[in-house]
């Protein structure tokens, strides 16, 4: 499954919005991602987790160049996209294909849905009239939708059968990289279970490979190979997700974990807590940006930002990494 | 859709009925037409035959009733100020207020919403910034005073163009500019806000990552999308143009609807107001139809409500 090159690879990247000081308000930075490194090889399942506003959704937008970077390069099958013709760019985006979060939102109000599903492929040349009508036709069926959608407009569907369109839309293609941005948060659980089986699906025929962008740990599990935990805008640890899940070394990944409600009523209550909330200028400093909410944070941590430390298949981002292990989280548990 | 059409076309006529109604009221208690039309030292027995020859004398439910049946069957009396049938006196000058404002709402959305497009697809940029100030000075101009100004340039000084009359072709060209520059001030401006709206949309992001090209992006999804408001703000915009006649057509002395309104109001002459007023208010009730009717051909929630959709 995984071939030497990556299809998708990111050094470095960084995206920095400015907001232009006013009369009374200083020009403010704001780092919505640092300093990432990554790779996605062909096949594979990247899970990026994080809370609301760590610039799990930038990522996504900078990866398919659908938003500039302020630093660091993005490689697709080795191509840089800074070095990409408008030629380039039109394949690219013939390779790759978005999943926004809100799919009434991610669907034009005035279009039917055949007319969206089948858009790329004239777009593209792939095929024309009644050809990709037809073609689109398949792409609801293969994602269990009846044709009897095509002439339907976004506001007639419930949320799960837009979810499947916009996934349609995206497979129409066939592409090869896919960035699900939290593709399933605004559904149903019932109804996610379902996307999650058709992506999963999708994934084994195509041979995709993509990013799953979500806040939501216990989804994640079930559609990814390797996991990465953002927060404010950086990669705190990575690795394969049955690792991390059974020993999480980051304090941010522990509390993270902790917080997914389990269905055993006798699990015991969570050990990490953190407190408060992610603020942005915690970034800015030398230090570790989670200091601030930090249970185990030193005096190292507020000098001394950590760098993303690789210890075999596994990396992560703590002075204080593999300090915290599970007799650990129990003696803190008896303590507190 | 069809029940939608059915409830706007009710509407439109409980408007006309209550205009109707509200003109005559109005009219009728603004003074004794008898003594605004005859000098003042006619005699009471002129005053009498004057009153009796318009059905003044009868009471007030004998008039209305009188007036509804009329205007329902067509007939509208005649001008107290020259005794021409009212119908001739006003749509003799329909047609010129229509090629004017037709003109002027084909210029200003020729000029508006171009404008305001590019001015969205460019924003916070200098043109953008340039193009936003000239219509927040278009439209903060009274629509008057830049006829005069026009006149002034174009006519008084320049002399390319006359100032007003309505002989030939070059005497429209300056009450069009006025209305659309006017009118495509505020356009440029509405049609700006809508379309950055449409283009932060995530279908807009959705359509940019499927490899839709850019020019398609805007035709395809964004424009259609920012017709809806733009729509109905064009509706506004034909509404202030029938309004601006008043005006416009004044300063130009334009024979239509509007110079005729005016001179109209200062004779006191009731039966060609009321039914300017009446003309005037059809025109509007029938352009906010028209809206209607395009808002539920661009929007398929409206279009389609009747199928049975949420």
């Amino acid at each position: 499954m995984v071939s030497a090159v990556p299809i998708l690879e990111a050094r470095g990247l960084g995206r920095i919005f400015t907001r232009r000081g006013g009369l009374f308000a200083p020009r403010s930075v704001l780092r919505a991602v640092e300093g990432i490194d990554l790779e996605l090889p062909v096949g594979g399942r990247l899970a990026i987790v994080g809370e609301s506003g760590c610039g799990k959704s930038t990522l996504g937008r900078l990866l398919l160049g659908l938003a500039a970077p302020s630093a660091g390069t993005i490689l697709f099958e080795s191509m840089e996209h800074g070095h990409r013709s408008p030629a380039d760019w039109k394949r690219f985006r013939r390779e790759s294909a978005l999943v926004q979060q809100n799919p009434l939102a991610a669907l034009d109000p005035q279009m039917t849905i055949g007319a969206q599903v089948a858009e790329p492929l004239t777009v593209h040349g792939r095929a024309r009239g009644a050809a990709a009508r037809e073609m689109a036709e398949r792409g609801l069926v293969e994602v269990g939708l009846g044709p009897e959608m095509m002439a339907r407009f976004p506001h007639q569907l419930s949320g799960g059968q837009r979810q499947r369109v916009v996934i349609a839309r995206a497979l129409v293609m066939s592409p090869k990289l896919v960035v699900f941005d939290e593709a399933v948060s605004a559904l149903d659980v019932s109804v996610q279970a379902q996307v999650v089986g058709l992506i999963n699906a999708q994934q084994h025929r195509l041979g995709l490979s993509y990013l799953f962008i979500s806040h939501d740990l216990r989804i994640v599990r079930h559609v990814a190979d390797r996991i990465a935990v953002m927060y404010l805008g950086r990669i705190v640890e990575t690795g394969p997700i049955d690792a991390i899940y059974r020993a999480p070394t980051h304090p941010y990944t522990q509390a993270l974990l902790a917080a997914v409600p389990r269905l055993d009523p006798r699990a015991r209550r969570p050990a990490v807590t953190i407190r408060g909330e992610a603020t942005a200028s915690a970034a800015d400093g030398p230090g570790c940006a989670f200091r601030t909410r930090c249970a185990m944070a030193i005096a190292r941590c507020a000098s001394e930002r950590p760098e993303l430390l690789a210890l075999g298949d596994r990396a992560t981002a703590c002075h204080r990494a593999g300090e915290v292990s599970e007799p650990q989280r129990e003696r803190m548990e008896l303590v507190s | 859709m069809s029940r939608f059409l059915a409830n706007r076309l009710l509407r439109a006529l409980i408007t006309l009925f209550l205009t109707v109604t509200f003109v005559f009221i109005v009219l009728r208690f603004s003074g004794d037409p008898a003594e605004q039309m005859l000098s003042p030292d006619a005699t009471p027995e002129a005053m009498q035959a004057f009153r009796e020859r318009w059905g003044l004398d009868r009471s007030i439910l004998e008039q209305y009733l009188f007036y509804v049946r009329n205007i329902a069957s067509g007939e509208f009396g005649f001008s107290y100020a020259n005794g021409r049938p009212v119908i001739d006196v006003v749509t003799e000058r329909i047609p010129k207020t229509l090629i004017l404002t037709g003109a002027g709402l084909v210029t200003l959305i020729l000029i508006g919403v171009p404008a305001g497009i590019a001015a969205a697809l460019r924003r916070n940029t200098a043109a953008d910034r340039i193009t936003m100030s000239l219509a927040v000075g278009g439209y903060s101009i009274p629509s008057f005073l830049l006829g005069l100004a026009l006149i002034y340039v174009f006519a008084v000084e320049l002399r390319w163009l006359p100032s007003s009359g309505s002989g030939d072709w070059r005497h429209a060209v300056l009450p069009i500019a006025t209305y659309g520059l006017a009118g495509a001030a505020g356009i440029a401006r509405f049609t700006r806000s809508a379309m950055i709206e449409v283009l932060d949309q995530p279908y807009i992001r959705a359509a940019k990552a499927a490899g839709i090209a850019p020019i398609e992006i805007v035709f395809r999804h964004a424009l259609p999308n920012a017709s809806i408001p733009i729509v109905t703000m064009l509706g506004f915009n034909v509404a202030g143009l029938l309004g601006g006649a008043v005006l416009v057509e004044t300063v130009f002395a334009w024979p239509g609807l509007g110079s005729g309104f005016v001179r109209a109001v200062s004779q006191g002459d009731l039966a060609v107001v009321q039914f300017m007023v009446l003309i005037f208010t059809a025109f509007m009730v029938s352009v906010n139809f028209t809206v209607d009717v395009l808002y539920a051909v661009l929007n398929p929630r409206i279009r389609l409500s009747d199928h049975g959709a949420h």
